[in-house]
């Protein structure tokens, strides 16, 4: 028979063609056979191997490629229909979502598992060189097979023999493995991406499963359970899906598929919106992770022991701390590449963007000063959220940025309703319409830009607000707990045991709130967030500073900057300078070290803007960058004195601010925005040039100079009277209590009427002595560096009405009315007091001085100055020296009090028209006011000083409505004349 | 003649004869003759597939009798994409049904939700129990935060909204979920004894049965501030005043209560410690918590502020 065969062979006409084709034929029957080698396998799977391999040898090749793939993935599907369950091997949760009794050695796994390796063999036989293309078409059919079958499981094709659920999970945790070829996952994407191959939904249908499962990953990880390496594998995972690109450098088809998702970007609801929206929109459990803690639900099993570190204000850091720093700048770092495909490809960044767009504004609530937690996202939450948009914001080039975006209709933020710097509500429309028809597409950098200041208002400036809340709280905790310690060493018996558990409880209580302070710490002092905050808002001055000038030199002088604002500076939103602002109050006292590390091109800038001031309406933004100004320390300091730019405008900004805050109604505003001025001066008293400067300033006695300083006489006099008068306050109830059988005897009510006095009495004069005290020292400042100020009637009477009034409360015959228990413990010391009134009587010592102290009736008599310097002298108050300077302005005072005593005997006839109607002195220099009403000038410019109205009808009134009546002048001088005439 | 693959056996069939039949009578005729598909009736579930795509009455007339093709099912959720209306609304009555103890929003034992879904295993536990919800990703979101937990399943916010709360209705395991977690978070915060087996019962006659709600009364704001008066005043509550049992509790349950009462003395005596005073607000504390201290600390501490 063989031979028979042979024999018959021998005859044919055989080409070459027919050999080669026969060749390959073989090659491909032997590569397909391989694929199913039952080598090595289980007895009970032999049937489906050898199923599979007569198959194969009835396969017919001389056909088109399709046909060929459908045969092929016909053979490929029958046999992974036969996969077995295999062995419960490897039973432990590496994942806590996938359950291992579902995936372990199911079907499914199997069929992947066939799959997978048969890509890797078809891969690998295509890339070696020299094969056949018959070869070469069985190779890339058997691919394109095993792909067909891959995403026929997936889609559900196979639902009731392989479960399409259980072969997303085996996959997705193969990929989370990280035991899935990167080539495999391209080759499939371009697979199910090419329409040749595929119908629109099979991507869809294929990997919308497997980001579920990774979306549910995401939910089920917890902070505190310590799930970080599975929350890194995640985001992997996702950022490796979303950035397969087709070609190399094409689009992203899986960025595509996601943004297009109905759970990407669903409408906002109404109820909880911020919340619903950042948990329930597909990519915000991805930012959940962080740790938690709330002020509605307080976060008390971390930080344990560690309370203590609550009460630190310097930004120091703990070691718990420390580590979750350390484990959440990786995983920022992997949310910021899972962002970077959607962002960065054509078609999803428009998507994405809205998402982020939408995230800001649904929690727009987080920037009011009382909102419910429960409906916002949560602190960690938005921290982690604005790490990303900074490393988005890290390239920006400013020169890019187009500045009109934020005023657009189309724009992502809406800045509608925000205060403007410089702009009435009407204005900010009228000047919004101009930009109605603008295109609608803006480059990535643009709208990233704005979108970080957006989403940096809802994340700095409540973090802020809450650490000093929450700190103000632990210290009134603190004090109770003080109380109650020194209480139970006066009490004894069942009185102290309930003392003591009153004190256990607060000091829970205590603990409690020290923690949740800590996390918000935690959330707000991460180094890398402020890091990326400092560069941000490095960004953000220069941004505004551009705005306000063009291509703004630092290092240049202020001739380059305008005469007028453009009124694009003049339109931006609050906002966009206040939490800046906000920034970086918060980095001067937690991040110093930073700050250090970085250029100070920050302190030029807000200078410059600081002489610009008039061109920011609110004051309390103003006030703002002054605190900002006034926290800066040396060297930074030398900063602001030495920028060239400033030193025309700066000390006159300052003054000029001092007394411009004096009409905006906050009362409390008002002494912090002048202390931090005061504390500015004092800093800059150490520089030569600004020294001089003031000096300059003092001499020249401008109208804003002499503003200024009637204004610090104001606060002094404000405040040194609050402050006295609260002492009088404690001083008497300390004098009913030392009387201990009278103080028993009392009514409880009206004793604890007694005892609410004497509280707040605590209260004011701890509030007011210090800044009385800076008041008096700028005073003295300004008295030794250049008294010329005080020679005119406006402010010499006045000063010298003050130090008369305050040294005769300190020394004077009520001087007891000030004694109190504990002086120290608000800072009072009158010894140090009463030498500060001494040192700027001596520093005037001028004959105008001299004579406005002799004229104040109200207070001074030679006797009072006799009492007062024989008090000093016996109590050693002052130095010799200074006593002795003392005694002899003591005797020029007298000899002018003389000479006024027999002034005023002469002119007791003096005519009613003559005399001034206020002061009832005769006037000197009269003038009209537009009522028709005639007063001295000295005495009305001292009135509008502070107040700028008149005084008779309270309408406005300025300077330049003052008429000089030079008829009724000359007519009182001449009456003097005759007076010192007739006297001869 | 084309392959032609059923789910275990293949047939070899003319091309010519599928598509001269049309698609949907050869489905039909498959459906009757072939004991691999003979309970599906609906025809719209089968789908020819020719590598791994679906045809269309256009594709299949480029097969060729040299080609394998496949009659597949599709999923049931890809065919059956609307929800009646008569399902939705028994839906939400069971889960009303079951919600029902949860909804006053002035009960402070709610609280006690808020710490427990914020707990770390809280969504491991939770997939332990049910690994299914893996593959339900939205529903998930909802059950790992307390805001939106009772948004969207105790107080039923988006029951009106068609986009919102799909999983209600497309998730089998909807209902059973949330009657475990509510029962198992509750029972620590004085929700115990309610019985649920009547709400089983009653389902299908859809009976609104009275039932008797067991453990404490809902802890309103008011109850807590006159707890807290007397406390301050040193005044205990005399019995006439507090909240009268319910008048159809079993003394059955009656009995049970006791010996948890005394159970709580440990944790009592641990809460007197801290300083907490009172023992009607400790007792009350200890209840609404279950005995956890922690909680019931929190509890106290929230009452004060």
């Amino acid at each position: 028979m063989i031979e028979d065969e042979k024999a018959g062979l021998q005859p044919m006409d055989i080409s070459d063609a027919s050999v080669f084709f026969f060749q390959a034929d073989v090659e491909s029957k032997d590569f397909l056979t391989s694929l199913f080698d039952c080598e090595g396998k289980s007895d009970d799977r032999m049937l489906r191997y050898a199923d599979a391999i007569i198959d194969v040898q009835n396969l017919n090749f001389d056909v088109s490629p399709q046909c060929l793939q459908s045969n092929i993935a016909e053979i490929i599907t029958k046999f992974v229909l036969l996969s077995q369950d295999g062995s419960r091997r490897g039973l432990s949760r590496s994942f806590n979502f996938i359950d291992p009794d579902i995936i372990a050695g199911c079907r499914e796994e199997d069929a992947i598992e066939f799959l997978l390796i048969n890509f890797v063999r078809c891969h690998h036989e295509l890339g070696k060189s020299g094969t056949s293309n018959c070869y070469k078409k069985t190779l890339e059919s058997t691919r394109k097979a095993v792909f067909s079958v891959f995403v026929m499981i997936q889609r559900g094709y196979l639902e009731s023999q392989l479960r399409s659920q259980h072969a997303s999970l085996v996959f997705t945790k193969r990929l989370l493995e990280d035991t899935v070829s990167n080539v495999f996952l391209r080759t499939l994407v371009e697979y199910l991406a090419s329409t040749d191959e595929c119908d629109e939904d099979a991507i869809t249908e294929t990997f919308n499963p497997i980001f579920g499962i990774l979306r549910s990953g995401i939910i089920c990880q917890r902070f505190e359970d310590n799930k970080d390496e599975i929350v890194r594998q995640i985001l992997r995972v996702m950022n490796l899906l979303l950035s397969i690109r087709l070609p190399s450098n094409g689009p992203r088809p899986l960025s595509n598929l996601l943004v297009n998702r109905e759970d990407f970007l669903p409408t906002p609801s109404e109820k909880i919106q911020g919340r619903e929206f950042g948990l329930m929109s597909f990519l915000g459990p991805f930012f959940s992770y962080g740790l938690e803690s709330s002020a509605r639900r307080p976060n008390h099993r971390v930080f344990v022991d560690c309370e203590e570190d609550a009460r630190k204000y310097d930004g120091s850091v703990n070691t718990e701390q420390k580590l979750y720093f350390q484990r959440m700048d990786p995983i920022r770092t992997m949310l910021h590449q899972l962002m970077l495909p959607l962002a960065s490809d054509q078609g999803s960044r428009n998507k994405t963007l809205r998402w982020i767009a939408t995230i800001i504004s649904t929690n727009d609530i987080r920037t009011r000063s009382h909102y419910d937690p429960s409906d916002v996202l949560c602190d960690h939450y938005m921290t982690n959220f604005l790490s990303v948009m900074y490393m988005f914001s890290e390239k920006i080039d400013l020169s890019k940025i187009i500045v009109d975006y934020p005023f657009l209709p189309s724009s992502l933020i809406n800045i509608s309703k925000e205060t403007r710097l410089k702009m009435d509500e009407s204005g900010a429309v009228a000047f919004a319409s101009q930009f109605a028809d603008r295109p609608d597409e803006y480059h990535f950098s643009t709208v990233c830009f704005f979108l970080t200041i957006a989403a940096q208002r809802l994340v700095i400036p409540p973090l802020m607000n809450q650490i000093s809340e929450y700190s103000r709280h632990l210290k009134e905790l603190k004090h109770k707990i003080n109380a109650l310690k020194e209480k139970l060493n006066t009490v004894s018996g069942f009185e102290r045991a309930e003392v003591e558990k009153k004190l256990n409880y607060e000091t829970e209580h205590w603990k409690l709130m020290s923690r949740h302070l800590l996390c918000v710490k935690t959330q707000a002092q991460d180094p890398a967030l402020m890091a990326s905050s400092m560069d941000f808002v490095d960004k953000q001055m220069k941004f505004i500073l551009n705005l306000l000038c063009d291509n703004l030199d630092l290092l240049g002088d202020d001739s380059q900057l305008p005469t007028e604002v453009s009124q694009m500076f003049c339109a931006l939103p609050e906002y966009f300078l206040e939490d800046a602002l906000d920034f970086y109050i918060f980095a001067i006292s937690n991040g110093m070290k930073l700050l250090m590390e970085r250029n100070a091109d920050w302190i030029s800038r807000l200078t410059v803007l600081f002489t610009q001031y008039h061109y920011i309406k609110s004051p309390f933004l103003v006030s703002k960058l002054v605190r900002v100004l006034s926290s800066i320390q040396p060297p930074l300091w030398f900063n602001v004195v030495r920028l060239r730019m400033a030193q025309e405008n700066l000390l006159m900004c300052m003054i000029k601010f001092y007394s411009d805050f004096e009409d905006n109604g906050d009362f409390y505003e008002k002494f912090n925005v002048r202390g931090n001025i005061q504390y500015m001066l004092e800093k800059m008293e150490e520089d030569m040039f600004y020294k001089g400067k003031f000096m300059d300033m003092a001499r020249e006695c401008g109208a804003e100079f002499i503003r200024f300083v009637n204004m610090v006489i104001n606060d002094a006099t404000w405040c040194i009277d609050e402050s006295l008068s609260g002492l009088k306050s404690i001083h008497d109830v300390e004098k009913k209590m030392a009387n201990k059988v009278e103080w028993d005897n009392t009514d409880q009510e009206i004793r604890n009427q007694d005892l609410g006095v004497y509280e707040e009495a605590k209260r004011k004069v701890k509030g007011w002595l210090g800044t009385a005290k800076s008041n008096l020292k700028l005073l003295l400042s300004i008295t030794v560096n250049s008294p010329e100020p005080f020679r005119t009637p406006v402010l010499g009477e006045r000063l010298a009405a003050m130090l008369n009034h305050n040294l005769s409360q300190l020394i004077g015959s009520k001087a007891s009315e000030l004694k109190v228990k504990d002086p120290r413990s608000y800072g009072w010391e009158p010894r140090e007091f009463v030498s500060l009134l001494i040192s700027i009587y001596l520093k005037l010592n001028m004959p105008a001085f001299v004579k406005y102290i002799a004229y104040d009736e109200r207070t001074y008599s030679p006797e009072f100055f006799h009492n007062a310097i024989e008090c000093m002298r016996k109590n050693s108050i002052v130095g010799f020296s200074q006593l002795e300077s003392f005694e002899h302005l003591a005797e020029d005072v007298k000899k002018e009090y003389e000479a006024k005593a027999e002034l005023e005997e002469e002119y007791d006839d003096v005519p009613e028209e003559f005399k001034d109607p206020i002061m009832d002195a005769i006037m000197v220099d009269p003038v009209k006011l537009p009522s028709g009403h005639v007063m001295d000038r000295a005495v009305i410019e001292r009135h509008l000083l502070s107040t700028p109205n008149n005084p008779f009808n309270r309408a406005p009134l300025s300077h330049n409505e003052l008429s000089p009546d030079s008829e009724l002048k000359a007519k009182i001088q001449e009456w003097i004349c005759q007076k010192r005439n007739s006297k001869k | 003649m084309v392959k032609l693959h059923l789910k275990t056996t293949c047939r070899e069939v003319p091309i010519e004869e599928i598509i001269s039949t049309g698609q949907i009578q050869f489905f039909k005729h498959l459906s009757e003759s072939t004991s691999e598909f003979k309970d599906q009736k609906n025809v719209e579930r089968f789908r020819l597939i020719y590598n791994g795509r679906a045809l269309n009455e256009e594709s299949l007339k480029k097969i060729t009798d040299a080609d394998s093709i496949r009659v597949v099912l599709l999923p049931p959720l890809k065919t059956n994409n609307h929800i009646e209306e008569e399902q939705k609304n028994r839906i939400s009555i069971a889960l009303k049904e079951c919600t029902a103890p949860y909804t006053r929003p002035n009960d402070r034992r709610l609280h006690g939700f808020n710490h427990d879904f914020a707990l770390p295993d809280h969504m491991t536990t939770l997939l332990e129990k049910h690994p299914q919800l893996v593959h339900d990703n939205q529903f998930l979101s909802v059950l790992s935060d307390w805001s939106l937990f009772r948004a969207y399943c105790v107080q039923n916010d988006f029951k009106d909204d068609p986009i919102r709360g799909q999983f209600m209705y497309t998730n089998p395991d909807f209902l059973k979920v949330v009657e475990n977690i509510l029962s198992t978070v509750g029972s620590r915060y004085g929700y115990e004894n309610l019985d649920y087996a009547n709400v089983e019962r009653n389902r299908p006659g859809m009976l609104a049965a009275q039932r008797p709600i067991g453990g404490a009364q809902p802890v309103t704001h008011a109850l807590l501030q006159n707890a807290l008066q007397a406390a301050l005043a040193n005044i205990a509550v005399p019995p006439a005043n507090r909240v009268p049992a319910p008048a159809n509790v079993q003394p059955a349950q009656q009995q049970q209560e006791e010996p948890m009462q005394q159970g709580y003395e440990q944790q009592a005596a641990t809460l007197r410690e801290f300083g907490f005073e009172n023992d009607e607000l400790i007792q009350l504390a200890l209840e609404q918590a279950n005995g956890d201290v922690q909680a019931a600390m929190e509890f106290l501490i929230d009452l004060q502020n």
